[in-house]
């Protein structure tokens, strides 16, 4: 079996006052064994939500996943109790998240926080899990990684912080590790870094990543296919080459159109009009629809579906048989009228 | 660390001489004089004014302070008005009984409110938070004095188990280091819940779960150290409130201690004794705070590596 990940249909929302809001609404895709899937898409997305959902990490939050199935490895792990879904994080599936400069806890030693993962999933003594440890930081590019574990998280750099998150989350060989906006919070130069560290432990592990940003320079740079998500649903996917070679929905092409290339003056930066919908204010038909320039009637009123060509799915009355539909809808209305 | 200490420690001198300044500004300020409060209603003026000179009280105010300050340095607080016995025995008689009660008194309310804010974050809007929170909200709002008239009414009057007072043994400390405790426990019973609670939605939480970690090793690894700072500085604050609250407590219980020194000395106007009182509470809590601030950068890295 090829596939490590398949997330199937997922749903998740959260408790609001007046009952559950969806804010991922029945999702599918799947990550190949040692390939690098990206999910990229506009702040608000849901695509930290998704990858929460993956790792069943919601139970502090609202939030819960409604409906589908996330099978990882043949087993769903929607369906497992929480101790059993323990046994899988940080060991075969592992996160690193966002905001290096908070995601390690300030008042212990890196060296504490390392061990505890190895120690919790391998079955090490505390001095194998040491010494593992040490070649772990090695392994992520961390110079005098013995100091590093006597070291506190502030005295490292947001990078050098960052490097010791992928560290414990590849130090158990995990096959899958979940990157949300890995290198969203670091400065240019350390952004490169990252992603190079990322993409040798990759290699070396042949381990499968999920690459979550709202970066398109980083899919460019790292990902096998990419998957672009808008208000909680895919609206394309595709492999990497093909999506910039021939981006199929209208939200894809903005997003390639705004991304920033040299020797174009940062004024002529192209920028997607608008903002994204809330979910409480989601329009009827396509979710784009209000922003797009290539709206049609139909489009408000009907959400279109997401179809499969080869290889390259997209949801848009553009690449669909709209006539039909239009057809249909007219046939109803005058029927009702 | 140590440095840090030492630092700290020095930095402090500057402080106890301006406190103990302003102490000895404000016993003079208060009407009323010693001199002839000593000689007693029928001396003569000439009397009065012999003693005033035998006491150093005719000499300009800021001289007086500096001999203060240099009997203070050699052990001299003075001698009582009222009974004539150098205050540094009658202090030296009182203070072991008042430091074992504050003491006492100070841990058994850091353990149980640690505890009782630790159950109530981790069982948070259950039954177990809720009671624990009922047992906060009486601590806080129960008169500590009205708690050690209740204690000895049951355990003293109607059980018989518990001395009304005194200081005699252990059994006697139990209900005064409980009236004066129960208000503590219950302030950081209440912090420790919310600190734990707030720590609870941070980041590093997360990772830890991500990590595969379950909750008591999220709670007692992760988090308890961390939403230990805010809680042991509000301890220390109320450590302050602790000296005021054990004169009180101090005279329900008829317990021989500083506290009740204080309240004889100031009904008789007892200068000498009252003065050295003030500045010892003074420096009792700049100690507390000096005390926080090391616990403060024993739990924070952050502090210890400035
Ligand atoms: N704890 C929460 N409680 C309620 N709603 C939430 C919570 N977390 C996220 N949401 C909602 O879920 C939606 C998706 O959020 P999510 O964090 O997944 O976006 P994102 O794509 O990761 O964006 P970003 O690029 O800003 O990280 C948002 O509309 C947000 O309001
Ligand atoms: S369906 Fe219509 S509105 Fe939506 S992206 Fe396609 S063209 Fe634009
Ligand atoms: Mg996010």
């Amino acid at each position: 079996m090829n596939q490590l990940l398949q997330v199937k249909n997922l749903k998740t929302g959260f408790r609001k006052e007046n009952g559950m809001q969806n804010v991922v609404h029945g999702i599918s895709f799947h990550v190949n064994k040692g390939e690098i899937v990206g999910i990229v898409g506009e702040s608000g997305c849901g695509k930290s939500v998704t990858s929460l959902s993956i790792m069943r990490l919601l139970h502090d939050t609202p939030g819960e996943i409604v409906d589908g199935s996330v099978m990882f490895k043949g087993e769903d792990l929607t369906a497992l109790s929480e101790r059993q879904m323990k046994k899988y994080r940080g060991n075969e599936l592992s996160m690193i998240f966002q905001e290096p400069m908070t995601s390690l806890n300030p008042v212990l030693k890196i060296g504490r926080q390392l061990r505890e993962t190895i120690q919790l999933h391998l079955n090490m003594s505390k001095k194998e899990a040491h010494q593992h440890a040490i070649s772990m930081l090695k392994s992520v590019g961390i110079p005098r990684a013995e100091d590093v574990m006597n070291d506190y998280p502030h005295q490292l750099s947001g990078g050098m912080r960052q490097r010791v998150m992928i560290a414990i989350a590849i130090s158990c060989n995990p096959s899958l590790l979940i990157a949300d906006e890995p290198t969203t919070a670091l400065d240019v130069t350390i952004q490169a870094q990252i992603l190079s560290v990322l993409k040798d432990v990759q290699k070396q592990n042949e381990m499968g990543i999920l690459m979550i940003t709202h970066d398109l320079g980083v899919v460019a740079e790292v990902c096998d296919r990419v998957v672009v998500m808008y208000a909680g649903r895919i609206v394309e996917s595709a492999t990497v080459e093909e999506l910039f070679a021939a981006p199929k929905h209208p939200y894809t092409k903005g997003l390639i159109a705004s991304v920033p290339k040299i020797g174009q003056g940062i004024n002529r930066l192209y920028s997607i009009p608008g903002t994204v919908p809330s979910p409480s204010n989601m329009p009827t038909g396509c979710k784009f629809a209000p922003r797009c320039s290539q709206v049609m009637e139909i489009c408000k009123i009907k959400e279109p579906e997401l179809i499969q060509m080869k290889e390259h799915d997209c949801r848009c009355w553009l690449y669909q048989e709209k006539e039909q539909e239009v057809e249909h809808i007219e046939k109803g209305s005058s029927a009702r009228g | 660390m140590w440095q840090y200490i030492v630092k700290r420690v020095i930095g402090l001198i500057p402080l106890i001489l301006v406190v103990s300044f302003v102490i000895f500004m404000f016993i003079h300020l208060i009407p009323g004089d010693p001199a002839r409060l000593i000689a007693g209603k029928e001396a003569t003026i000439e009397e009065v004014q012999e003693i005033r000179v035998s006491l150093g009280l005719d000499k300009p105010i800021i001289e007086q302070y500096f001999v203060y300050l240099k009997d203070l340095l050699t052990g001299d607080l003075g001698y009582s008005i009222q009974s004539g016995a150098p205050v540094s025995e009658l202090i030296g008689e009182r203070i072991m009984p008042t430091l074992g009660l504050t003491f006492i008194s100070i841990i058994w309310a850091l353990v149980v409110g640690i505890l009782i804010g630790v159950v109530s974050a981790v069982f948070r809007n259950k039954w177990p938070d809720h009671l624990g929170m009922v047992v906060a909200v009486s601590g806080i709002s129960l008169p500590n004095f009205w708690v050690g008239l209740v204690l000895i009414q049951l355990f003293s009057v109607q059980l018989g188990w518990l001395p009304t007072g005194g200081a005699d043994d252990w059994k006697s400390y139990l209900m005064p280091s409980f009236a004066l405790g129960a208000g503590i426990m219950a302030m950081i019973a209440r912090f420790m819940r919310s600190s734990l609670m707030e720590t609870m939605k941070q980041d590093y939480i997360r990772t830890g779960r991500a990590k595969g970690l379950g909750g008591n090793a999220i709670v007692f690894g992760h988090a308890l150290k961390n939403s230990l700072i805010p809680v042991v500085t509000i301890a220390g604050l109320q450590f302050g409130f602790l000296l005021g609250g054990s004169v009180v407590v101090e005279t329900v219980f008829s317990f021989p201690g500083l506290g009740r020194l204080l309240i004889d000395s100031i009904q008789f106007r007892d200068y000498p004794v009252v003065q050295a009182e003030i500045l010892l509470f003074s420096l009792q809590f700049i100690l507390v705070n000096l005390l926080v601030d090391i616990v403060y950068s024993f739990l924070n890295p952050k502090i210890r590596y400035q």
